[in-house]
């Protein structure tokens, strides 16, 4: 009898587990890399006929096979839709395979968009569980099909390297920020702080003569100087939201300012008048020493911020006369750093207070440990009155040496 | 059961891993909405309220040497309390088991298992589940044991890897919503430590000079992890609060990169945490098993693994959605860990300690009263 009964109940085992391998393997609906077709740049404008126009950037499914040194094609593909999901969607009936967000290297946001509102796009491109939240966020001057039709790699055979090495040049030049998606959302989020987006451009703007009397570092993206090139799009400066509307855009020499304050610079160069030489000019290399101390207070009802930044230089441009900088002449170009660097710290600020009335520096996360309760910090509405905020600067820079000739 | 004897760090692991699953399961989400940027504070308050606590339940197990609970109850009120006492806690333990069941398959179907019914995905946990419970109590603690460093680990090892991410200013304002919602309406979050109900059955499982040593320690433990967690959740992205439905603990680890070349380790963060479920979920299901059994006074409860498992498969598909499941761990789970584990059994124990002590004096008084006579 119990012999029956083992062989009964390993028999019954065996016909559930017979059953188990082949409903739940999912060998039915199995779904390979072969099925799925990767987006590697998704792109967001005003629609013409709808309320959005998606355009996607695929890559290729045989990429892998073109000849080295020849840059890998992509397909992009764009559809009038009245919402992301909506359009991804569409765009699934078309292609012959499912449409997979998650080697999504870049969103793109038409400037036109951005200004009418990005919160919604952001929400929901945030809940999707594909979309890395690394990808980076970029608002383009011109519209985000432009832009991703006009990325074409020159130093890159595979375009999802080139958006990913594209924005590490915020390591070593400072004109530009990596933002991300998971960036973007958190400001969105908090009222202490505002978001930005990377300031791109898809249609480099042919500038007209008067445009050579700007400082060589006020420009944006799409006034990059560079007279020969063949890739249309470039990324430069910052897009400056509040809430979730474009209100402004920061300048190269900005966006580094704008980094050194957010304790994301890492070095960067800048042109000054020679204080002992007339009618030159001396590079100095500016290197991320400590943290930038922002204290911000309540002042007779008022914000007040003061900000204490360090860095560290090297003088870059030297002559036969460079070693022979005393203790005093070093004294004096510091200064001159310092002053020079104050004064842009200090029109940057009024620029995002006065002008676009933007807290993108996080002046409010300083204030925020100012208040004791949540009650006391919504009642005093701090994205309302950052227009209000004086600003104090003080900027601490040390010569550490120029490079091989002199020290 | 009865003649399990658990070690000191066994016993403690069963502590930890209904701790770490409450971390895992969004329970510090529900602290930081009920106290804000305060939620820290609010923690090292309630800990040390938990401490006094617990304090008090060593004192009042004092004079029950390797007595449980249920053995206390039905010291006190006979086979009935000691009944009642015994369906409150399978209640209480079944019942949110599969909530938190339904939480984590939720949860999974939405970031990998899209395409598989919920019906499945609940199922391979409950195949599981009973056959860990088959191979006995014992084998299920010393697996515990044996996961819960590396399910600690990957869990301290999200924190410090998003340290890059960390922001302080969530810690303020740091009165949070105001003193009173901070330390008198938040005192409620004691409810993230119903971990502490398996110390009411500890002590006839444990050494009896143990069962203080792991009563403190468990505690601290928990209220340290606790306090970890809900500081890197503050401190780290604002919307993680705000998320609704999905786990914070999961949303975190999707920050985690080293360089380029190590991205995206939620995959191997979720395969761990699904394990320590899994070992939650047996330990809850074995310590119901085990009261049913005292309370019944059945000779063999083995098979009773397949009724416990179907009457958790059906509690779990009870709720129609993630969200109902959210409204009954966060509204309900909350006053009925009060109820049960600071109310009841509190009173429980303290009315079997009023009545020890009485019975003892009356033992002296008659034996004095003899001593006079004589």
């Amino acid at each position: 009898m119990k012999k029956i009964r083992k062989i009964l109940v390993r028999g019954i085992a065996g016909i559930i587990i017979v059953l188990l391998i082949f409903s739940l393997s999912g060998c039915y609906s199995v779904q390979s890399i072969d099925d799925l077709t990767y987006v590697i740049a998704l792109g967001i404008d005003k629609g013409k006929n709808n309320t959005l126009a998606l355009t996607v950037q695929f890559t290729f499914p045989t990429s892998s096979e073109s000849a080295s040194g020849e840059a890998a094609p992509t397909i992009v593909n764009t559809v009038e839709c009245a919402s992301i999901n909506s359009g991804i969607t569409l765009l699934n009936s078309y292609t012959s395979k499912e449409i997979n967000l998650s080697h999504c290297k870049i969103i793109v946001f038409s400037e036109e968009l951005a200004v009418s509102g990005i919160g919604e796009e952001i929400f929901t491109l945030s809940n999707q569980v594909e979309i890395r939240p690394d990808s980076n966020i970029i608002i383009s001057k011109s519209t985000a099909k432009e832009y991703i039709e006009n990325s074409k790699p020159e130093l890159e055979n595979l375009v999802a390297k080139y958006y990913e090495l594209n924005l590490f040049s915020q390591e070593y030049a400072g004109f530009t920020e990596n933002i991300s998606i998971s960036n973007f959302f958190n400001k969105l989020n908090t009222t202490s702080i505002e978001p930005t987006a990377i300031l791109g451009n898809g249609n480099k703007l042919n500038l007209p003569s008067s445009n050579n009397s700007k400082d060589e570092l006020d420009i944006v993206a799409g006034e990059l100087p560079i007279t020969e090139y063949k890739r249309e799009s470039e990324n430069l400066g910052i897009a400056v939201f509040k809430d979730d509307k474009m209100v402004g855009e920061l300048t190269a020499i900005e966006t580094m300012l704008h980094l050194i304050l957010t304790n994301n610079f890492e070095s960067g160069i800048i042109t000054l008048n020679h204080p002992l030489k007339e009618n030159s000019t001396i590079d100095i290399a500016l290197y991320s020493h400590k943290k930038t101390n922002i204290d911000a207070k309540l002042i007779n009802g008022s914000p007040f911020a003061t900000i204490e930044v360090f860095l560290n230089s090297r003088l870059l441009s030297v002559d036969k006369n460079s070693g022979d900088f005393d203790s005093d002449e070093i004294k004096e170009l510091e200064s001159l750093i310092n002053s020079y660097l104050e004064n842009a710290i200090l029109n940057y600020l009024y620029k995002t207070s006065k002008e676009f009335e933007s807290d993108i520096d996080g002046i409010g996360q300083s204030l925020l440990t100012k208040f004791k309760n949540s009650k006391e910090w919504n009642n005093y509405n701090w994205p309302q009155n950052y227009k209000n905020t004086f600003f104090k600067v003080h900027v601490n820079t040390n010569i550490k040496s120029s490079f091989l000739l002199s020290s | 059961m009865d003649n399990i004897k658990l070690g000191n760090f066994e016993a403690i692991s069963l502590i930890l891993i209904i701790i770490i699953n409450h971390i895992i399961l969004n329970f510090s989400k529900t602290i930081i909405s009920a106290t804000g940027s305060a939620s820290a504070l609010n923690i090292l308050f309630i800990g040390i309220i938990l401490l006094l606590f617990i304090e008090l339940v060593i004192f009042l197990f004092k004079r029950f040497t390797r007595l449980d609970i249920l053995d206390i109850s039905s010291y006190l009120g006979g086979r009935i309390l000691k009944t009642i006492t015994g369906i409150l806690f399978i209640g209480y333990y079944i019942v949110f088991a599969s909530i938190l069941l339904r939480t984590f398959c939720e949860n999974l179907k939405i970031i990998y298992l899209d395409k598989l019914p919920i019906t499945i995905i609940v199922i391979i946990f409950l195949i599981t589940i009973t056959y860990a419970n088959k191979l006995g109590f014992k084998v299920i603690s010393k697996v515990n044991m044996l996961f819960l460093p590396i399910i600690l680990f990957c869990m301290i090892f999200v924190f410090i890897a998003n340290i890059k991410n960390y922001n302080l200013s969530g810690l303020f304002p740091l009165l949070g919503y105001g003193p009173k919602t901070t330390f008198l309406l938040g005192l409620s979050n004691l409810f993230a430590f119903s971990s502490i109900s398996i110390l009411y059955f500890l002590p006839p499982m444990v050494n009896d000079n143990s069962f203080k040593k792991i009563a403190r320690v468990s505690t601290i433990l928990s209220i340290l992890l606790f306090f970890i967690g809900i500081f890197s959740f503050l401190c780290l992205f604002s919307f993680l609060r705000n998320s609704e439905e999905i786990m914070a603990l999961y949303l975190a680890t999707r920050y985690i990169e080293f360089g380029r070349f190590f991205q995206r380790l939620d995959a191997v963060f979720l395969m761990i945490w699904t394990i320590g479920v899994i070992s939650y979920l047996c330990i809850i299901t074995a310590l119901s098993m085990h009261i049913f059994k005292k309370i019944t006074n059945i000779k063999n409860s083995s098979a009773l693994v397949y009724c416990f498992s179907g009457i958790i498969y059906v509690i779990t598909l009870i709720p129609k959605n993630i969200a109902q499941a959210n409204y009954i761990e966060i509204n309900i789970f909350k006053y009925v860990v009060f109820f049960l584990l600071f109310g009841y059994s509190l009173f429980v124990l303290i009315f079997a300690n009023i009545k020890k002590i009485s019975s003892q004096n009356v033992q002296i008084s008659s034996k004095t009263q003899k001593h006079r006579k004589t």
